[in-house]
């Protein structure tokens, strides 16, 4: 069979579902929370390493641009080579511009997969531009295309530019969706700056106005979606002498004039412009930070507290699997204690005749339950004291009656045996004497029979003698006493006597071992009794050659003298010998021990105190007188 | 109810007379008669196997005694001592002489009488 597991076992298993599922959410909550702070903060690098370098090559690239378009323009001039000195310069300033990218961005191409596809499809665009260079110096395009072909580069890197600009904070992103496109709107005008140059031809004045259009648009739809920190800043730009100058030119140039001051007027509104947008790019990265603290603020709120709760859940929970389980073992051990303890000692002592009070059994428990099986337990006990006591009571009634019994039928024998004596003295005729003797001896067997009855219901027989009385005639009644006693030969034994109080009971005890000796011998056989001094006290010894009894036997029949149970008469009705035996010998400290004989049969050894034995004072004198 | 004691004699014999002669009645030698007359046979040792009854017998006999007051002395029953005085008999312990034929019949009747009053 497998040892069943404690209820505190089990609790725990109950228990550990909800506990292991409570840990699982706060470990999914705190993830989602930690994730989006760090997310936050990922908004930050990116910004230092990919989208500031992109800006720094996007204003080096119109730079760049307009450099290529001022060199293609002066071609064949005088004034070549300083346009040439100006773009050689302004390449070397891109270079490191698209180096710093190339560095930087290594940095952040894994912050995510579009991010790193987006990295990659833009440094190939920039790869294009040796080739567009070559072009330009080999004078292989015209302004237009060669302006076209570092668009399409510009266009690539706005592309990362918006694909960086993720954020999770929705009004961040929104501002610095709208700063992209007032930079894009920069970059419009750079466009224009370069195409400004002049003198136009058709084509370029058609998308010049394309251009301007765009940018207008562009700028105003911006305008009315930004909020009031950035807004204020490029409001201010917008209704600037400035840039009202840079409308009037607009104009003339898309009127298919060339204005004078065109370069230096819009180079300044393209630097306005240029530090009011890194001047966004910064407010915003710097507004991200608070948000990004706020919510690791909020994680460690979150997480904290969710596993606040779930430690003082899981407390809460081992506490009442303690008090159910410490409740449990309590009832436990009250139930224990009624079974093992309680009601075998009511019992024992309602057998040895005393009252009993047993307290009533009390099982505190906050539980409802385990309150329910106490008082039941309480109940149980109670009514198994109750029929103890009731059973107890109906035995000493029926022992009563018993005892009552036996003792009339005691005292009319004894009457009857004083009678039968009278009338031996007075018999003459051999014949008539020996009807007497068979009369008495039936009589004194009766006699014994009800005395034993008295016995076994615990009172004592009536007869008794105040002088001690020679051991050998105790012996000798003993013997009288039994159905066969003339088979029974007592053997001479030393002339002590014996304490005539235990004189009644003595004679009882022997007899009821002669008897048996008796019953379990051949017919023809002798019993012999003999009688001997001891260290501790006289011996009477019972020898009989029956068939005897195994060690097994031997060693039941002695666990029973020397502790006598108590008498059953449905189980040990056949035994009542032993069990008078066992009480005689008890009330008087008397030990009875059955043997084995060497030569077949039993042999019982009566032990007398030496208390009891008395050594007479010599008589010789008295007989001689 | 009906709880009495009874002490000492109140008690009865510890020995039944019964158990004294092992419930003979009839002695192993000739009947003797009640005013026989029991003398012990001295000089030697009483064997072995006699009981307590014997050796008083024994004792009281070194004076002749008659087989009556033998039994009153005992105070046993007169069947029982005639056993114990036969057995004694038997065993040449013991002489028992009839005494001689009164002429004197008052003697007797006293004697008759005096029986009848035990």
């Amino acid at each position: 069979m497998s040892r069943s597991r404690t209820i505190r076992a089990k609790i725990i298993g109950l228990l550990l579902v909800p506990i292991i599922s409570m840990l699982v959410l706060w470990g999914v909550l705190a993830t989602l929370t930690v994730e989006e702070s760090l997310g936050l903060r990922a908004y930050e690098t990116l910004w230092t390493n990919l989208r500031q370098p992109t800006y720094h090559l996007v204003r080096e690239l119109q730079h760049e641009r307009l450099a290529a378009v001022r060199l293609l323009r002066s071609r064949g001039r005088t004034d070549a080579d300083v346009d040439r000195q100006a773009f050689l310069l302004q390449r070397a300033a891109t270079d490191d511009a698209r180096d710093r990218l190339r560095t930087r961005s290594a940095l952040s191409m894994d912050a995510s997969p579009a991010i790193g596809a987006q990295v990659r499809a833009t440094l190939t665009q920039l790869d294009r531009l040796e080739e567009v260079r070559g072009e330009i110096e080999a004078a292989a395009l015209d302004r237009y295309h060669a302006m076209d072909s570092y668009n399409t580069i510009v266009d690539s890197l706005f592309a990362l530019h918006r694909s960086v600009a993720m954020i999770n904070d929705i009004p961040i992103y929104e501002q610095s969706r709208l700063v992209i496109t007032l930079g894009y709107a920069k970059e419009l005008l750079t466009r224009e700056q370069a195409i400004g140059a002049g003198p136009t031809t058709e084509a370029e004045r058609t998308a010049f106005t394309q251009l301007v259009g765009n940018r207008r648009f562009m700028i105003d739809q911006a305008l009315a979606e930004l909020d009031p920190e950035l807004r204020e800043i490029q409001l201010g730009i917008v209704t600037s002498p400035l840039y009202q100058r840079v409308r009037t030119m607009e104009q003339q140039i898309m009127d298919g004039r060339v204005p004078a001051g065109w370069a230096d007027t819009s180079k300044e509104l393209v630097r306005t412009f240029g530090e009011a947008e890194m001047h966004a790019g910064a407010t915003l990265t710097a507004r991200a930070e608070p948000v990004a603290d706020s919510v690791v603020l909020r994680a460690i709120l979150i997480g904290g507290t969710g596993l606040l709760l779930v430690i003082v859940s899981i407390i809460i929970s081992l506490r009442q699997a303690a008090r159910l389980s410490k409740e449990l073992a309590e009832l436990r051990r009250a139930a224990l204690e009624v079974a093992e303890q309680r009601l075998p000692q009511v019992v024992a002592k309602l057998r040895e005749g005393a009252s009993v009070e047993v307290p009533d059994i009390e099982i505190r428990s906050s539980t409802a339950e385990i309150a329910d099986v106490g008082t039941a337990f309480a109940m149980v006990q109670s009514t198994a004291v109750e029929a103890a006591v009731g059973q107890a009571q109906l035995r000493e009634g029926v022992r009563r009656v018993f005892r009552d019994l036996s003792r009339r039928s005691q005292a009319l024998l004894h009457r009857q045996r004083i009678q039968l004596e009278t009338m031996q003295h007075r018999a003459t005729d051999p014949d008539a004497l020996d009807d007497l003797f068979r009369l008495d001896h039936l009589t004194t067997r009766m006699r014994r029979h009800a005395e034993g009855l008295i016995i076994l219901s615990g009172s004592t027989p009536g007869r008794g003698w105040s002088r001690p009385v020679p051991l050998h005639d105790v012996v000798r009644g003993a013997a009288a006493e039994v159905e066969d006693y003339t088979r029974v030969v007592v053997e001479p034994m030393p002339g002590l006597n014996l304490d005539g109080a235990i004189v009644a009971d003595t004679i009882h005890l022997i007899a009821e071992l002669i008897e048996n000796a008796a019953r379990f011998s051949p017919p023809a056989a002798t019993v012999r009794v003999r009688g001997e001094q001891a260290a501790r006290g006289f011996a009477v010894v019972v020898e009989d050659h029956g068939l005897g009894m195994s060690e097994q036997e031997l060693a039941e029949y002695n666990a029973r003298l020397a502790d006598p149970p108590e008498f059953d008469a449905l189980k040990d009705g056949d035994k009542l010998g032993l069990f008078v035996v066992g009480r005689l010998a008890r009330r008087n400290d008397i030990r009875v021990t059955l043997r084995g004989s060497s030569y077949g049969g039993t042999t019982a050894i009566v032990l007398i105190p030496t208390a009891k034995v008395i050594t007479p004072a010599p008589l010789k004198a008295v007989i001689h007188d | 109810m009906t709880d009495e004691r009874w002490l000492d004699e109140e008690a009865g014999p510890v020995v039944p007379a019964y158990l004294l002669t092992r419930g003979r009645t009839v002695p192993v030698s000739e009947a003797i008669d009640l005013i026989a007359v029991i003398t012990t046979v001295g000089g030697f040792a009483p064997p072995p196997g006699l009981g307590p009854e014997h050796l008083i017998i024994l004792q009281k006999c070194i004076r002749p005694t008659r087989l009556v007051d033998v039994a009153a002395e005992l105070a046993l029953p007169i069947g029982v001592v005639r056993v114990l005085v036969g057995d004694l008999h038997a065993q040449e312990l013991v002489r028992v002489e009839l005494p001689a034929p009164m002429e004197d019949p008052g003697i007797l009747l006293d004697v008759i009488s005096a029986l009848r009053s035990l």
